[in-house]
Order: structure tokens, then sequence, then C-alpha cells
């Protein structure tokens, strides 16, 4: 079973055209290759998607980073599939 | 004395050549105001490294930055998260506060008594696409719509603190009151002639003498209470153009776009970012959500 950080992240690599495994935690805007705002967007909606949940309007304004994406997960109360 | 620093993006091109007055141009191409916003992207710490290592004693910054946000950036968020309950204003105001907090940390970390905001040009018209990477998204009355509401929401907060920020925009001499660009205005469709050189540093004047905390072109009074209202609006392809690949927000009820395109649902029906129009499928008509002047 993986972790919610772990798919988190195997999305964003999905969306950044990143190999498998090659971000870890601190993946985020302006600090990961090919994630520009534009493409925020696109990674946002992927979670969204994945994690069956949905975001509000404030919380996506502020998901700029792995972290951040699972924090707003936990707060919905959003968990990993199995 | 040169006591003048531009930097921003490639709209601080309007004050080259070097003036007299002109300390120095630190130009970087698509920088964003979003961007800089954030305290440790590579935008904000290049800016803060190239003004630690100039003489800036006594000196004013011109901040050139927005004109990518508005083009390519805002329209494509602010209809989605207005689907979710965000108003425009609120969007707005989030963005204006974020940046201006920003600027005043740069400006209290080098030490720089007058920071000048200078804000960005009307849009260039949709079909006029210079740029594949980052692309005008919306029309360009809408762009110039949220340019409006941009600087309205900048001089609200600028009112509001005590900072040394000022703000001048040669935006409402451009502008028509339907707000469409007045191109004669750009050199290129995007950028500001050179031969406006002067006429931008006499906006400047005031604000480097600081007797004054905003100046505009003249007509800003016509646009102030302006406000305005997201409307579908009927559209014919043909009219467009099979060639025009500006990024809108799309109806897509009956012609379901490819599964990543961002999607939202709002009064008017199913809504898909798309790079075309004619990704809406065959029909020869489609809706684009646009923003105008209510009346």
């Amino acid at each position: 079973m993986t972790t919610t950080m772990q798919q988190v992240l195997a999305l964003i690599e999905q969306a950044l055209g990143q190999p498998a495994g090659s971000l870890d935690h601190s993946a985020g805007l302006d600090i990961t290759a090919g994630w520009d705002s534009l493409k925020t967007m696109e990674v946002v909606l992927a979670v969204e998607q994945h994690f069956a949940t949905t975001f509000t309007a404030r919380q996506m304004m502020a998901l700029d980073s792995a972290a951040t994406i699972c924090a707003a997960l936990r707060a919905n109360g959003a968990t990993a599939p199995a | 004395m040169k006591h003048l620093i531009f930097a921003g993006d490639s709209h601080t091109g309007v004050f080259h050549p070097y003036s007299d007055d002109t300390l120095a141009i630190y130009t970087r191409g698509a920088l964003t105001m979003d961007s800089f916003s954030r305290g440790q992207s590579a935008a904000y710490l290049d800016l803060l490294a190239f003004l630690k290592s100039v003489n800036r004693h006594g000196a004013s910054l011109v901040l050139c930055l927005s004109e990518v946000d508005l083009r390519a950036h805002f329209w494509r968020d602010m209809p989605m998260l207005a689907s979710r309950g965000l108003s425009f204003d609120e969007f707005m105001q989030e963005r204006v506060d974020r940046f201006i907090g920003r600027v005043d940390a740069l400006a209290g970390e080098v030490g720089l008594a007058n920071v000048i905001l200078w804000g960005a040009p009307a849009s260039q018209l949709t079909k006029d696409n210079h740029c594949e990477d980052l692309p005008a998204t919306g029309d360009n009355m809408t762009r110039n719509a949220l340019t409006h509401m941009l600087n309205s929401c900048v001089i609200r907060s600028l009112a509001q603190v005590s900072t040394v920020l000022r703000f001048a925009t040669p935006f409402y001499g451009m502008v028509s009151p339907e707000m469409v660009t007045d191109t004669s205005w750009l050199r290129d469709g995007v950028h500001l002639k050179f031969e406006l050189k002067s006429y931008c540093l006499d906006l400047l004047k005031p604000l480097v003498a600081r007797s004054a905390a905003v100046t505009f072109a003249s007509r800003y009074d016509s646009f102030k209470d302006a406000r305005f209202e997201l409307q579908s609006l009927a559209r014919d392809a043909h009219a467009v153009g099979a060639s025009a690949a500006f990024r809108s927000w799309i109806q897509s009820d009956q012609q379901p776009p490819a599964p990543s395109s961002p999607r939202l649902h709002n009064q008017f029906g199913e809504f898909s970012l798309m790079d075309s129009p004619h990704q809406a499928g065959p029909s020869q008509s489609y809706n684009e959500l646009v923003l105008r002047r209510m009346r």
C-alpha cells in the first residue's frame, strides 16, 4: 500500500512528465523542474480525480507543493485509494 | 544624478536606452507577478541579488510586472475558482495583497525608500499571439477588464497601507471605453512603442519626486467605477479565424474536449479550457466565457 504523499508525487511526476520515483516530498512550484503555474492546475485536477475529492477555491489558490496538496487532502478527509 | 532602476519583464523595454538618470535596467523575459510573490522563487531571489549589486542609495525602483499574469494566467484560473465560489474581486485582491506584501519585503530587505509599480499596458489583440509558451487566455476585452480590476486593487491597497510603494500606468490612455486596445500605442502588438518613453517618464516624475502616490493616463475617471460581469458570448468560428490559437473557456456541452482539459460548470453550462475554438468540434459557432463592462 502506498501513502498519500507517494500517490501525490506519482501524480505530479505524471503531470510533469518526470520519471517515476524521481521526486520527493520537497517537490513544489519553482523548486521542481517543469512545475510552473501553468502545470499547477493540471496537477490539482489530477489529484482531485484520483482522491475523489474537491478542493475549495481558497484551497486551490494555496496548492503549490506536494506538502500543501497532502495537507489539503488531510483537511478534506481524503485518503489514499488502495 | 542617476536615480532610476527599472526591473521586471520585457515591458522594461520602453525605458531603453539608458537616460542620464537611469542607474540600471534589469529585464527578465517572462517574469510574473505571481512568481515574484513567492519569496523563494528564482524570480524573486535573482532580482534581490541584482538590487543588492547596484548602488541603490536614494534610488527609485520602477517594477514592471503583471503583463504575463494578465495575458496568460488569470483568466485560466479565475472562471474555475469562481465556479467554486470565489469572486473575481477576491481572487484579484488576494493576488495583489501577496504581491504588494512581497514588494514591501523586498524594499525593506534592500533598503529602498521608493518603489513604483509600473502597470501593464492594454493587452494584445487576440489574433496577435506572439508567445506559444504563454498564450493569450481570454479575449482582448476580457484581459483589459482584468487589467483594470488589477489596477483598482493596487490603488485600493496602496491607499490603505503605509508603504513606500507608488503606482503608475499608461493603460487608460490606450483602451477604449469598451475595453478594446488601441494598438497604435504598441510597437509589436504587445509592447509600448519606444517613442512613448518621454510620456512614460512624465507619468513617473511625480512619483519619483514623491509628490503623488498614483499617476495614470487621462480618462481614468471614466473607468474608475466600472463593474464587470461574466457572459457567455456566441462566436462564429469563421470570424475568429481558423489559425487563431488563443486559449479560452469554450462551452463544451455538446462537444466534449480532451480529458485532460480543465473544465468547469457555471450558470451558463459546461466549459473547458481549450487552446483553440476549433477544439470544440466541427461546429462553426461556439460560446466563450468573457468579462464585459456592465452598462
